[in-house]
């Protein structure tokens, strides 16, 4: 019984020193680096220290001390830079690297002004979180200081240029969608996005066929996109060029909209699956639903 | 906007109409002009989807893309949207003697 309370109170004594030293600040934790090793000893020896006497186990202690320290002192400092990393250091590389969160993000959206890789800052503009970690696992911690303003500050900017909550405005009436298609002046109706517009609602009494994206505009480009990944992907997709046009026809596999139109209305406005995408470079001529 | 005559429905994009389109139609009084000259008025057959342009009446010749941007008459360099263009009427047709040419069930009686 006795032997028993013993270890348990060791033990439990020994929870609690490490408890302690883990919740302790890093600067304290640096100044109680022997701890460690006072834990460590005395868990080898916890009521020895106590009840067999001093000077045999403060020997014995200032031995181990000794090789802790000498031994140790990589892991000590290993263990304290370890939880430091996360503390004091990570908030200092944190803050280091919060310049890059924004500015990767920065510099991802003007790059992807250029290239047209939109997705991660259309992802956090189209969340509209006030920090870009709420959208990243890392930069979950670099939501202060210096981060905020300029992530506020981005993210508005992301939120005023977005069309349909998908679009950045590259240039003067220039729009370019998550997967890099670019939407910009043309057609009888001025603008590719107000053509496109004709195709989310039907026209009952245009001869043939007109496809009408379900969902709006916002649903029309999210397939559009989409379908232009598959068509990259060569993902059930058939493909024409006539000389600089490319004309893909995507089978997406689910309905994105339906067939309207004289055609459509006779035949109760099926369903439609596919989606005809008429490119010019990434520069979208027209798209609808077939 | 959408063409109140066409020829047929587009061979390259599959969607359109391919709608007969007239350029100048103002000129059509003015009897000095010789018919031949870029500025009289002349037809274009235009697809409403993708902008495929054929000078002739005809799908099965030769057809073209104007400028994505903007879009212009490859006879008279006009706007091929602006406002010296339009939209054949019947009107139109007659003068561009191409109203054999157009499929009647392809007509879009209303704007």
């Amino acid at each position: 019984m006795n032997k028993s309370k013993q270890k348990l109170i060791g033990f439990g004594i020994l929870v609690l020193i490490l408890a302690g030293y883990t919740l302790l600040p890093p600067e304290l934790q640096l100044l109680i680096q022997p701890g460690p090793e006072v834990a460590s000893s005395s868990q080898n020896n916890p009521e020895g220290q106590r009840l067999n006497g001093r000077e045999g186990n403060s020997q014995q202690l200032e031995a181990d001390s000794h090789q802790s320290r000498s031994a140790k002192p990589t892991q000590s400092e290993s263990t304290v830079r370890n939880p430091t990393n996360v503390n004091t250091d990570g908030l200092a590389e944190s803050r280091k690297s919060e310049p890059s969160g924004p500015a990767t993000l920065a510099s991802s959206d003007d790059s992807t002004q250029q290239t047209g890789t939109r997705r991660a800052t259309q992802t956090t503009a189209s969340e509209n979180h006030s920090t870009s970690g709420k959208s990243r696992g890392p930069p979950a911690t670099n939501s202060e200081g210096k981060q905020r303003p300029d992530d506020n500050q981005l993210n508005r900017n992301q939120t005023e240029t977005l069309l349909h909550g998908l679009l950045h405005e590259i240039s003067n009436d220039q729009y370019l969608s998550p997967a890099g298609l670019i939407y910009g002046p043309g057609s009888a109706e001025g603008h590719r996005l107000d053509h496109l517009q004709r195709h989310v609602k039907d026209q009952p009494k245009r001869p043939g066929k007109h496809g009408v994206f379900d969902g709006g505009m916002q649903g029309a480009l999210k397939t559009i996109d989409d379908a232009y990944q598959r068509a990259q992907k060569q993902q059930r997709t058939t493909k024409t060029v006539d000389r600089n046009r490319t004309i893909y026809t995507v089978d997406l596999g689910k309905r994105i909209g339906f067939v309207g139109g004289q055609d459509g209305g006779r035949r109760r406005n099926p369903m439609a699956r596919r989606v005809r995408l008429v490119l010019e470079g990434k520069r979208v001529i027209t798209a609808y639903p077939m | 906007m959408s063409p109140q005559h066409s020829i047929d429905f587009c061979p390259l994009c599959g969607g359109g109409l391919c709608g007969v389109r007239i350029c100048n139609p103002q000129l059509a009084t003015v009897s000095e002009l010789d018919s031949d000259t870029a500025a009289s008025p002349h037809g274009l057959v235009v697809c409403d989807e993708c902008d495929a342009i054929w000078l002739e009446p005809d799908l099965n010749t030769a057809h073209q893309y104007p400028d994505v941007a903007n879009a212009k008459c490859p006879v008279c360099n006009g706007g091929l949207w602006g406002s010296n263009s339009r939209w054949a009427n019947r009107d139109d047709l007659a003068l561009l003697q191409w109203d054999m040419a157009i499929n009647p069930e392809l007509d879009i009686t209303e704007g």
